[in-house]
Protein backbone atom coordinates (compact mmCIF):
# COMPACT_ATOMS: atom_id res chain seq x y z
CA UNK A 1 0.00 0.00 0.00
CA UNK A 2 1.25 3.59 -0.57
CA UNK A 3 1.64 5.77 2.41
CA UNK A 4 -0.43 8.52 2.33
CA UNK A 5 0.28 11.90 3.71
CA UNK A 6 -0.54 12.37 7.26
CA UNK A 7 -3.31 14.46 8.64
CA UNK A 8 -3.32 17.01 11.31
CA UNK A 9 -4.95 15.40 13.61
CA UNK A 10 -3.21 12.13 13.17
CA UNK A 11 0.45 14.43 13.89
CA UNK A 12 1.18 13.36 17.54
CA UNK A 13 0.55 9.61 16.71
CA UNK A 14 2.42 9.78 14.26
CA UNK A 15 5.20 11.22 16.09
CA UNK A 16 5.02 8.23 18.79
CA UNK A 17 5.32 5.78 16.31
CA UNK A 18 8.75 3.56 15.83
CA UNK A 19 11.33 5.43 14.32
CA UNK A 20 11.24 2.85 11.36
CA UNK A 21 7.59 2.58 10.37
CA UNK A 22 6.76 3.37 7.04
CA UNK A 23 4.52 6.42 8.57
CA UNK A 24 6.85 8.41 10.68
CA UNK A 25 9.44 8.07 7.67
CA UNK A 26 7.31 9.49 5.29
CA UNK A 27 6.36 12.42 7.80
CA UNK A 28 9.97 12.91 7.91
CA UNK A 29 10.77 13.10 4.68
CA UNK A 30 7.90 14.44 1.95
CA UNK A 31 7.83 17.65 2.31
CA UNK A 32 4.29 18.28 2.43
CA UNK A 33 4.32 16.40 5.98
CA UNK A 34 7.13 17.74 7.37
CA UNK A 35 6.02 20.89 6.53
CA UNK A 36 2.97 20.12 9.09
CA UNK A 37 4.76 18.06 11.55
CA UNK A 38 7.26 21.56 11.81
CA UNK A 39 4.17 23.42 12.17
CA UNK A 40 2.30 21.32 15.05
CA UNK A 41 5.39 21.03 16.94
CA UNK A 42 5.72 25.19 16.62
CA UNK A 43 2.47 24.70 17.91
CA UNK A 44 2.84 22.71 20.89
CA UNK A 45 5.84 24.54 21.76
CA UNK A 46 3.87 28.33 22.33
CA UNK A 47 7.76 30.36 22.20
CA UNK A 48 6.61 33.85 23.08
CA UNK A 49 6.18 35.91 19.94
CA UNK A 50 7.50 39.85 19.76
CA UNK A 51 4.61 42.29 19.67
CA UNK A 52 2.25 39.51 20.76
CA UNK A 53 1.22 41.21 23.99
CA UNK A 54 1.21 37.46 25.58
CA UNK A 55 -0.09 38.92 29.38
CA UNK A 56 -2.94 41.35 28.02
CA UNK A 57 -4.29 38.41 25.86
CA UNK A 58 -4.03 36.03 28.85
CA UNK A 59 -5.84 37.83 31.19
CA UNK A 60 -8.47 38.29 28.03
CA UNK A 61 -8.57 34.38 27.37
CA UNK A 62 -8.92 33.35 30.91
CA UNK A 63 -11.64 35.96 31.48
CA UNK A 64 -13.24 34.22 28.46
CA UNK A 65 -12.74 30.71 29.97
CA UNK A 66 -13.91 31.27 32.91
CA UNK A 67 -17.11 32.46 31.76
CA UNK A 68 -17.29 29.66 29.17
CA UNK A 69 -16.73 26.79 32.10
CA UNK A 70 -19.18 28.46 33.71
CA UNK A 71 -21.99 28.07 31.24
CA UNK A 72 -20.83 24.30 29.87
CA UNK A 73 -23.44 21.89 31.26
CA UNK A 74 -21.46 18.77 31.38
CA UNK A 75 -23.91 15.81 30.33
CA UNK A 76 -25.23 13.81 32.68
CA UNK A 77 -23.25 10.48 30.86
CA UNK A 78 -21.12 10.98 28.29
CA UNK A 79 -22.38 10.89 24.49
CA UNK A 80 -21.05 7.07 23.66
CA UNK A 81 -22.37 6.14 27.26
CA UNK A 82 -25.61 5.55 25.72
CA UNK A 83 -25.22 1.81 24.61
CA UNK A 84 -24.50 0.62 27.96
CA UNK A 85 -27.45 2.09 29.54
CA UNK A 86 -29.52 -0.70 28.68
CA UNK A 87 -27.51 -2.98 30.59
CA UNK A 88 -29.59 -1.57 33.44
CA UNK A 89 -32.21 -3.09 32.76
CA UNK A 90 -33.08 -6.13 35.09
CA UNK A 91 -31.96 -9.22 32.81
CA UNK A 92 -28.87 -7.74 31.61
CA UNK A 93 -27.98 -6.87 34.95
CA UNK A 94 -29.00 -10.05 36.33
CA UNK A 95 -26.60 -11.77 33.54
CA UNK A 96 -23.71 -9.30 33.73
CA UNK A 97 -23.72 -9.60 37.99
CA UNK A 98 -23.61 -13.45 36.68
CA UNK A 99 -20.88 -13.23 34.89
CA UNK A 100 -18.73 -11.22 37.01
CA UNK A 101 -19.04 -13.42 40.13
CA UNK A 102 -18.17 -16.50 37.91
CA UNK A 103 -15.28 -14.33 36.28
CA UNK A 104 -14.13 -13.64 39.99
CA UNK A 105 -14.22 -17.09 41.07
CA UNK A 106 -12.50 -18.71 38.53
CA UNK A 107 -9.73 -15.52 38.25
CA UNK A 108 -9.14 -16.52 42.56
CA UNK A 109 -9.31 -20.16 41.52
CA UNK A 110 -6.65 -19.98 38.50
CA UNK A 111 -4.30 -17.67 39.81
CA UNK A 112 -4.79 -17.11 43.77
CA UNK A 113 -0.93 -15.47 43.79
CA UNK A 114 -1.73 -12.61 41.46
CA UNK A 115 -3.14 -9.89 44.14
CA UNK A 116 -0.20 -9.66 45.61
CA UNK A 117 1.72 -9.12 42.67
CA UNK A 118 -0.76 -6.18 41.78
CA UNK A 119 0.33 -4.59 45.13
CA UNK A 120 3.83 -4.15 43.46
CA UNK A 121 2.84 -3.11 40.47
CA UNK A 122 4.21 0.31 39.44
CA UNK A 123 1.94 2.01 36.27
CA UNK A 124 5.46 3.34 35.21
CA UNK A 125 6.83 0.18 34.33
CA UNK A 126 7.06 -1.13 31.02
CA UNK A 127 7.02 -4.03 28.42
CA UNK A 128 7.94 -4.72 25.00
CA UNK A 129 6.67 -5.79 21.88
CA UNK A 130 8.35 -8.30 19.48
CA UNK A 131 8.57 -7.76 16.02
CA UNK A 132 5.15 -8.70 14.39
CA UNK A 133 5.26 -11.76 12.11
CA UNK A 134 2.62 -12.26 9.43
CA UNK A 135 2.16 -15.64 7.99
CA UNK A 136 1.70 -16.63 4.23
CA UNK A 137 -2.26 -16.55 4.65
CA UNK A 138 -2.52 -13.07 6.11
CA UNK A 139 -2.77 -14.40 9.68
CA UNK A 140 -1.14 -12.03 12.13
CA UNK A 141 1.17 -13.01 15.27
CA UNK A 142 2.53 -11.06 17.88
CA UNK A 143 4.24 -11.60 21.55
CA UNK A 144 4.94 -9.71 23.99
CA UNK A 145 7.38 -9.54 27.25
CA UNK A 146 5.13 -10.19 30.59
CA UNK A 147 4.42 -7.23 32.54
CA UNK A 148 4.71 -7.45 36.31
CA UNK A 149 1.17 -7.34 38.02
CA UNK A 150 -0.91 -7.60 34.66
CA UNK A 151 -2.88 -10.91 35.36
CA UNK A 152 -4.49 -10.27 31.14
CA UNK A 153 -3.44 -8.58 28.54
CA UNK A 154 -5.96 -7.01 25.76
CA UNK A 155 -4.34 -6.47 21.92
CA UNK A 156 -5.35 -3.20 19.66
CA UNK A 157 -4.82 -2.87 15.83
CA UNK A 158 -5.23 0.07 14.66
CA UNK A 159 -5.27 1.21 10.85
CA UNK A 160 -3.70 3.62 8.51
CA UNK A 161 -5.98 6.63 9.82
CA UNK A 162 -5.01 5.05 13.54
CA UNK A 163 -9.07 4.43 13.94
CA UNK A 164 -9.05 1.04 15.90
CA UNK A 165 -9.46 -1.88 13.35
CA UNK A 166 -9.75 -4.98 15.87
CA UNK A 167 -9.25 -5.62 19.26
CA UNK A 168 -8.90 -8.87 21.29
CA UNK A 169 -10.34 -10.36 24.31
CA UNK A 170 -9.12 -10.25 27.22
CA UNK A 171 -5.70 -12.45 26.71
CA UNK A 172 -3.96 -14.45 29.97
CA UNK A 173 -0.59 -15.30 27.83
CA UNK A 174 1.91 -13.36 26.02
CA UNK A 175 1.20 -14.08 22.37
CA UNK A 176 -1.52 -13.62 19.86
CA UNK A 177 -2.48 -14.79 16.46
CA UNK A 178 -4.78 -12.61 14.57
CA UNK A 179 -7.08 -14.11 11.60
CA UNK A 180 -7.07 -11.85 8.06
CA UNK A 181 -10.59 -12.36 8.17
CA UNK A 182 -10.81 -10.83 11.73
CA UNK A 183 -9.77 -7.63 10.72
CA UNK A 184 -12.84 -5.50 8.42
CA UNK A 185 -13.22 -6.44 4.55
CA UNK A 186 -12.84 -3.00 3.65
CA UNK A 187 -8.90 -3.07 4.77
CA UNK A 188 -6.81 -3.23 1.11
CA UNK A 189 -4.62 -6.44 1.55
CA UNK A 190 -1.70 -4.83 2.08
CA UNK A 191 -1.35 -1.86 4.08
CA UNK A 192 0.47 -0.56 7.37
CA UNK A 193 -0.94 -1.41 11.01
CA UNK A 194 -0.30 0.00 14.22
CA UNK A 195 -0.49 -2.13 17.52
CA UNK A 196 -0.67 -1.71 21.40
CA UNK A 197 -0.86 -4.00 24.38
CA UNK A 198 -2.48 -3.24 27.04
CA UNK A 199 -1.95 -4.40 30.31
CA UNK A 200 -4.53 -5.27 32.80
CA UNK A 201 -5.11 -6.17 36.64
CA UNK A 202 -8.42 -7.15 37.64
CA UNK A 203 -9.45 -5.29 34.39
CA UNK A 204 -7.70 -2.28 34.92
CA UNK A 205 -4.77 -0.96 32.29
CA UNK A 206 -2.08 -0.65 34.61
CA UNK A 207 0.42 -0.13 31.59
CA UNK A 208 0.24 0.22 27.81
CA UNK A 209 3.35 -0.96 25.53
CA UNK A 210 4.74 1.39 22.36
CA UNK A 211 2.90 1.08 19.68
CA UNK A 212 4.64 -1.64 17.33
CA UNK A 213 4.17 -1.44 12.99
CA UNK A 214 2.75 -4.84 10.91
CA UNK A 215 2.51 -4.66 7.58
CA UNK A 216 -0.01 -7.03 6.36
CA UNK A 217 0.22 -8.75 2.81
CA UNK B 1 -5.23 35.35 38.13
CA UNK B 2 -5.43 32.15 36.17
CA UNK B 3 -8.25 30.59 35.05
CA UNK B 4 -6.86 27.23 35.81
CA UNK B 5 -7.85 26.14 38.84
CA UNK B 6 -4.39 24.83 39.84
CA UNK B 7 -5.45 21.71 41.30
CA UNK B 8 -4.14 19.51 38.57
CA UNK B 9 -0.46 18.68 38.29
CA UNK B 10 1.08 19.71 35.18
CA UNK B 11 2.21 15.86 34.81
CA UNK B 12 -1.56 15.00 34.86
CA UNK B 13 -1.53 13.45 30.63
CA UNK B 14 -4.01 15.58 28.33
CA UNK B 15 -5.80 12.17 27.81
CA UNK B 16 -6.46 11.48 31.85
CA UNK B 17 -7.89 15.05 32.00
CA UNK B 18 -10.23 14.46 28.98
CA UNK B 19 -11.01 10.74 30.37
CA UNK B 20 -12.11 12.76 33.74
CA UNK B 21 -14.07 15.66 31.60
CA UNK B 22 -16.08 13.19 29.89
CA UNK B 23 -16.73 11.07 32.44
CA UNK B 24 -20.14 10.24 34.12
CA UNK B 25 -18.74 11.54 37.57
CA UNK B 26 -18.87 14.79 39.56
CA UNK B 27 -19.99 17.69 37.28
CA UNK B 28 -17.76 20.60 39.34
CA UNK B 29 -14.50 17.94 38.79
CA UNK B 30 -15.59 17.42 34.77
CA UNK B 31 -15.51 20.99 34.78
CA UNK B 32 -12.43 21.47 36.21
CA UNK B 33 -10.50 18.91 34.25
CA UNK B 34 -11.78 20.81 31.61
CA UNK B 35 -10.47 24.71 32.41
CA UNK B 36 -7.41 22.88 33.04
CA UNK B 37 -6.94 21.25 29.71
CA UNK B 38 -8.01 24.32 27.67
CA UNK B 39 -5.91 26.37 29.57
CA UNK B 40 -3.26 24.87 29.07
CA UNK B 41 -3.00 25.08 25.27
CA UNK B 42 -4.46 28.58 25.61
CA UNK B 43 -0.96 30.61 25.04
CA UNK B 44 -0.51 27.61 22.47
CA UNK B 45 -3.61 28.46 20.60
CA UNK B 46 -3.45 32.46 21.07
CA UNK B 47 0.17 32.64 19.62
CA UNK B 48 -0.86 30.41 16.76
CA UNK B 49 -3.29 32.67 15.67
CA UNK B 50 -1.64 35.75 16.15
CA UNK B 51 2.05 33.98 14.08
CA UNK B 52 -0.90 33.90 11.51
CA UNK B 53 -2.59 37.45 11.97
CA UNK B 54 0.08 39.81 13.25
CA UNK B 55 -2.44 41.26 14.98
CA UNK B 56 -3.51 41.19 19.01
CA UNK B 57 -7.01 41.85 18.52
CA UNK B 58 -7.53 39.41 15.48
CA UNK B 59 -5.65 36.80 17.30
CA UNK B 60 -8.13 36.97 20.35
CA UNK B 61 -10.86 36.78 18.37
CA UNK B 62 -10.10 33.76 16.33
CA UNK B 63 -8.41 32.29 19.56
CA UNK B 64 -11.29 32.85 21.66
CA UNK B 65 -13.80 30.92 18.85
CA UNK B 66 -11.31 27.83 19.09
CA UNK B 67 -11.58 27.67 22.79
CA UNK B 68 -15.41 27.82 22.46
CA UNK B 69 -15.16 25.49 20.15
CA UNK B 70 -13.41 23.24 22.59
CA UNK B 71 -16.63 23.40 24.91
CA UNK B 72 -18.31 22.76 22.41
CA UNK B 73 -16.61 19.47 21.29
CA UNK B 74 -14.73 17.94 24.23
CA UNK B 75 -18.13 15.77 25.29
CA UNK B 76 -18.47 14.10 21.58
CA UNK B 77 -14.25 14.09 20.80
CA UNK B 78 -13.41 10.20 20.26
CA UNK B 79 -9.96 9.92 21.55
CA UNK B 80 -8.56 8.81 18.44
CA UNK B 81 -6.42 11.78 17.84
CA UNK B 82 -4.71 12.68 20.51
CA UNK B 83 -5.49 15.94 21.82
CA UNK B 84 -2.80 18.51 21.06
CA UNK B 85 -2.85 17.63 17.06
CA UNK B 86 -6.90 17.66 17.40
CA UNK B 87 -6.88 21.13 18.90
CA UNK B 88 -3.80 22.17 16.43
CA UNK B 89 -5.85 20.85 13.78
CA UNK B 90 -8.79 22.93 14.67
CA UNK B 91 -6.83 25.99 15.20
CA UNK B 92 -5.57 25.67 11.58
CA UNK B 93 -8.52 25.38 9.90
CA UNK B 94 -9.88 27.87 11.37
CA UNK B 95 -6.76 30.66 11.14
CA UNK B 96 -6.91 29.62 7.05
CA UNK B 97 -10.30 30.06 7.04
CA UNK B 98 -9.75 33.58 8.30
CA UNK B 99 -6.48 34.08 6.15
CA UNK B 100 -6.60 35.80 2.77
CA UNK B 101 -5.80 33.79 -0.71
CA UNK B 102 -2.24 33.41 -1.01
CA UNK B 103 -0.92 33.13 -4.89
CA UNK B 104 1.29 30.13 -5.70
CA UNK B 105 2.63 31.83 -9.07
CA UNK B 106 2.80 35.32 -8.37
CA UNK B 107 5.83 36.88 -6.06
CA UNK B 108 4.78 38.64 -2.86
CA UNK B 109 5.74 42.02 -3.94
CA UNK B 110 3.54 41.72 -7.22
CA UNK B 111 0.88 41.03 -5.13
CA UNK B 112 1.64 43.77 -2.86
CA UNK B 113 1.78 46.43 -5.41
CA UNK B 114 -1.77 45.67 -6.68
CA UNK B 115 -4.75 48.21 -6.22
CA UNK B 116 -6.61 48.34 -3.57
CA UNK B 117 -10.26 48.04 -5.72
CA UNK B 118 -9.02 45.90 -8.37
CA UNK B 119 -9.19 42.08 -8.08
CA UNK B 120 -6.27 40.65 -6.93
CA UNK B 121 -4.35 39.23 -9.19
CA UNK B 122 -3.33 36.84 -7.84
CA UNK B 123 -6.74 35.81 -6.85
CA UNK B 124 -7.31 36.09 -10.90
CA UNK B 125 -4.65 33.77 -11.85
CA UNK B 126 -4.72 31.41 -9.52
CA UNK B 127 -8.44 31.15 -10.06
CA UNK B 128 -7.63 30.74 -14.03
CA UNK B 129 -5.58 27.21 -12.74
CA UNK B 130 -6.71 23.85 -11.85
CA UNK B 131 -5.21 23.55 -8.61
CA UNK B 132 -4.74 19.87 -8.41
CA UNK B 133 -2.34 20.54 -11.28
CA UNK B 134 -0.52 23.85 -9.49
CA UNK B 135 -0.29 20.78 -6.80
CA UNK B 136 0.92 18.33 -8.41
CA UNK B 137 3.60 20.31 -10.42
CA UNK B 138 4.69 21.82 -6.65
CA UNK B 139 5.53 18.16 -6.38
CA UNK B 140 7.01 17.17 -10.04
CA UNK B 141 9.12 20.15 -10.18
CA UNK B 142 9.95 21.83 -7.55
CA UNK B 143 12.90 21.49 -5.33
CA UNK B 144 12.56 19.94 -1.43
CA UNK B 145 12.96 23.20 0.28
CA UNK B 146 10.83 25.09 -2.89
CA UNK B 147 7.79 22.62 -2.22
CA UNK B 148 8.24 23.10 1.75
CA UNK B 149 8.29 26.93 1.44
CA UNK B 150 5.33 26.96 -1.07
CA UNK B 151 3.36 24.73 1.47
CA UNK B 152 3.48 26.41 4.47
CA UNK B 153 3.05 29.82 2.72
CA UNK B 154 0.11 29.12 -0.17
CA UNK B 155 -1.39 26.16 1.57
CA UNK B 156 -0.74 26.66 5.19
CA UNK B 157 -1.06 30.49 4.67
CA UNK B 158 1.60 31.31 7.06
CA UNK B 159 3.61 34.62 6.96
CA UNK B 160 6.94 35.22 5.60
CA UNK B 161 8.41 35.16 8.41
CA UNK B 162 7.17 32.60 10.11
CA UNK B 163 7.74 30.32 6.92
CA UNK B 164 11.36 31.42 7.74
CA UNK B 165 11.40 30.43 10.89
CA UNK B 166 10.15 27.15 10.76
CA UNK B 167 12.09 26.10 7.74
CA UNK B 168 15.16 27.11 10.04
CA UNK B 169 16.41 29.93 7.10
CA UNK B 170 18.95 32.51 8.23
CA UNK B 171 19.54 34.39 5.44
CA UNK B 172 18.57 38.06 5.02
CA UNK B 173 15.92 37.38 2.83
CA UNK B 174 14.50 34.24 4.41
CA UNK B 175 11.39 32.32 2.87
CA UNK B 176 10.88 35.21 0.08
CA UNK B 177 14.14 33.87 -2.21
CA UNK B 178 13.41 30.20 -1.50
CA UNK B 179 9.16 31.00 -2.58
CA UNK B 180 10.69 33.51 -5.24
CA UNK B 181 12.73 30.48 -6.58
CA UNK B 182 9.41 27.98 -6.97
CA UNK B 183 7.13 30.33 -8.49
CA UNK B 184 9.61 30.51 -11.07
CA UNK B 185 9.76 27.38 -11.97
CA UNK B 186 6.01 27.02 -11.50
CA UNK B 187 4.95 29.66 -13.87
CA UNK B 188 7.64 28.36 -16.30
CA UNK B 189 5.72 25.05 -15.91
CA UNK B 190 2.45 27.06 -16.96
CA UNK B 191 4.01 28.56 -19.84
CA UNK B 192 5.14 24.90 -21.24
CA UNK B 193 1.63 23.91 -20.35
CA UNK B 194 -0.29 26.62 -22.37
CA UNK B 195 2.66 26.15 -25.71
CA UNK B 196 1.39 22.39 -25.26
CA UNK B 197 -2.46 23.30 -25.41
Amino acid sequence: METHCIEPESIAAVLELPAGHPQRVHAETCPRCRSLVASYQSFVEAKPVAGADLERARGKLDARIRADAARWKPAKTPARASWWQSLWRPLPLLAAVLVVIAAGVLWMLRQPEQSSLRESTSPSQTFTLSPAQVAADGSIHLNWSPMTGADQYQVRLYGPDFGEVYRSANLPGTSLSVDRAALPSTLPPTLDLTWRVFALSQGDVIATSDPGSIRTR
Amino acid sequence: MSASSNRWDRNVPDEELLRIARSAGDAGQRRAAATELVCRYRDAVYLWCFRYTGDVDRALDLSQDVLASVWEKIESFDGRARFSSWLYSVTRNRCIDAGRHVSYLLDEDAVAAAPDRAPLPDTVLDEEQDEEWLLQTIRDELAPDEQQAMWLRCVERMGIDEVTRIMGLENASGARTVLQRGRKKLRAALERRKRAQ
